[in-house]
């Protein structure tokens, strides 16, 4: 009774991890941008690790606004870094940002009394810590970057999904790059605070990848990725007080197990789907088949893709 | 000289210096009545001993190569006996020295001789014996792998049901864990210094001591 009662901010801070990330991992997702999660979570690290070695309390008030700072500029960078003619993909300026941002956090380290202590918690996080006034504050301000981003749905979503047709519509997309890199860089750094890297990572990915073998449509994809956060947060929390197992980890891969199944449950569902379709076109096929299938009607149907 | 040889030599190095160690120490007028020389042991032989236990335990763990442990040991012994050789009484004015700062420092820990204490890892076990401190639990029983919650719920358990409210913790250990067990608790997170230069005013050893015990005084009246 006492370990639900010790469960219940972590779970709750679980909950509010995967209701703000789900919905901002469809536009990752969507972006093709995987990793800027990553790399802002790192600048943000970066910042708490300046913050540190200038002999802050890493979880203090400063610290944090900080690796706010850090990640703004972040957030400045990947918004100039998109332009559909240019050349070098965005990925690019990602992955060196994270590569950046990690050889100078060990640099500021290197000249800390901490050293790898604070660089592995940025990355390992322990989200049995977060305290009840941690889970208000974050509920409050994910709340008030979820009305944001729900006013401006449509504008984001097209920016995401159609970048083309924003511009052709006369939308800035520099501005709203921004606006969508920077509210996703203040979700950052408050969850890495909480959770480290890779659960942020995790709730931020998983969930709309998961979603995404379902379903093709925005709302229904929201509705799976909540539904799997909420249940895998439940899940891994379960597992590492049966399993005796650090809670943070035990979810990142409760994360990738549930993955994996539901990876085999899209697979048998689209190979019952592809079977039902062919019983359906037998008839026909039999005596001839459906150019538009290569002309090879059931044979390319059946095969497994 | 094949391994094994070669360890028992220095075992036996090990303690033919502790021999000439005590020896020494006894000729410059050991004050055995008033506990000096078992004193100056305490940073000698005492602790050679130790450095020879944890390295026998290491090496049948198979964890360790010989000789490594052993040659630290050898060389802080040898730099001692080459002391007491050539500066028998600077050595002895600075035994006399520790032994009196560790009676006081043994003074003003008195009240707390038998108090139990939670630490983040098993770092102070020479202090905490020294001093008469009870460590009943870790925050991170597995350095590196953050506590699971099983292990968060039986510490706070056994803290609440043994009255516990100290936890030591070294300054580059992340505070939001201990903090979060003090939170259920009622407990207080004290940022013991586990060396010379964790603050500025700490600059010696006798220095680091006072600044510690200073701490945990005034951190063990608090929860009176």
């Amino acid at each position: 009774m006492e370990v639900l009662e010790f469960l219940r901010w972590p779970f709750l801070a679980s909950l509010i991890l995967t209701g703000i990330h789900a919905y901002l991992g469809v536009h990752v997702v969507e972006r093709g941008v995987i990793f800027v999660d990553l790399a802002l979570a790192q600048i943000a690290a970066l910042g708490a690790t300046v913050a540190i070695l200038v002999g802050m309390d890493p979880h203090g008030g400063t610290s944090y606004w900080i690796s706010l700072g850090f990640t703004f500029l972040g957030a400045a960078i990947f918004a100039l870094a998109r332009t559909r003619r240019g050349h070098i993909p965005q990925e690019a300026f990602i992955g060196i940002a994270y590569a950046v941002a990690s050889a100078a956090a060990i640099l500021a380290m290197s000249k800390a009394t901490g050293e790898t202590e604070h660089l592995k918690d940025m990355l390992v996080g322990n989200i049995l810590a977060v305290s009840k006034a941690e889970v208000e504050r974050t509920a409050l301000l994910y709340g008030g970057i979820g009305l944001f981003h729900y006013i401006f749905r449509k504008r984001f979503l097209l920016i995401s999904m159609h970048p083309e047709e924003a511009e052709a519509q006369g939308v800035s997309i520099r501005l709203w790059d921004f606006l969508f890199y920077a509210s996703f860089g203040f979700v950052v750094t408050s969850s890495v605070a909480i959770a480290g890297v890779l659960l942020v990572f995790c709730y931020l990915i998983v969930p709309s990848v998961g979603a995404m073998l379902f379903a093709d449509r925005i709302g229904p994809r929201l509705a799976i990725g909540w539904t799997m956060g909420t249940l895998v947060s439940a899940l891994g929390v379960y597992l590492s007080v049966v399993l005796d197992l650090p809670t943070g980890a035990t979810i990142v891969c409760t994360f990738g197990g549930v993955l994996v199944l539901m990876f085999l449950v899209h697979l048998i569902v689209r190979r019952s789907a592809a079977a039902g379709a062919l019983e359906g076109a037998r008839p026909a096929s039999a005596n001839n088949r459906d150019p538009a299938l290569g002309g090879r009607g059931e044979e390319t149907l059946s095969r497994p893709r | 000289m094949n391994s094994e040889t070669s360890e028992l030599a220095s075992l036996k190095l090990l303690s033919d210096m502790q021999a000439e160690l005590r020896d020494a120490l006894n000729a410059l007028g050991g004050m055995h009545g008033d506990g000096l020389l078992e004193h100056y042991l305490f940073y000698t032989a005492a602790h050679i001993n130790r450095a020879v236990e944890g390295y026998v335990y290491l090496r049948e763990s198979g964890r360790v190569e010989a000789s490594k442990h052993l040659i630290r040991t050898a060389i802080e012994a040898f730099i001692r006996l080459q002391c007491i050789r050539r500066q028998p009484e600077l050595l002895f004015r600075i035994a006399l020295t520790e032994f009196n700062e560790d009676k006081k420092w043994l003074e003003e820990m008195k009240p707390l001789r038998g108090l139990k204490v939670v630490t983040y890892h098993r770092s102070w076990p020479n202090f905490a014996k020294h001093f008469g401190i009870e460590v009943v639990g870790y925050v991170e029983p597995r350095p590196g792998i953050p506590p699971s919650p099983a292990h968060t719920v039986e510490l706070i358990q056994l803290m609440k049901r043994e009255k516990v409210k100290l936890i030591l913790v070294e300054p580059y250990f992340d505070l939001k864990t201990p903090n979060a067990i003090a939170r259920e608790t009622g407990g207080q997170v004290i940022v013991l210094l586990p060396s010379v230069g964790g603050e500025k005013v700490v600059t010696d050893y006798f220095k680091l001591f006072d600044y510690d015990i200073a701490l945990l005084t005034k951190a063990f009246a608090a929860t009176r």
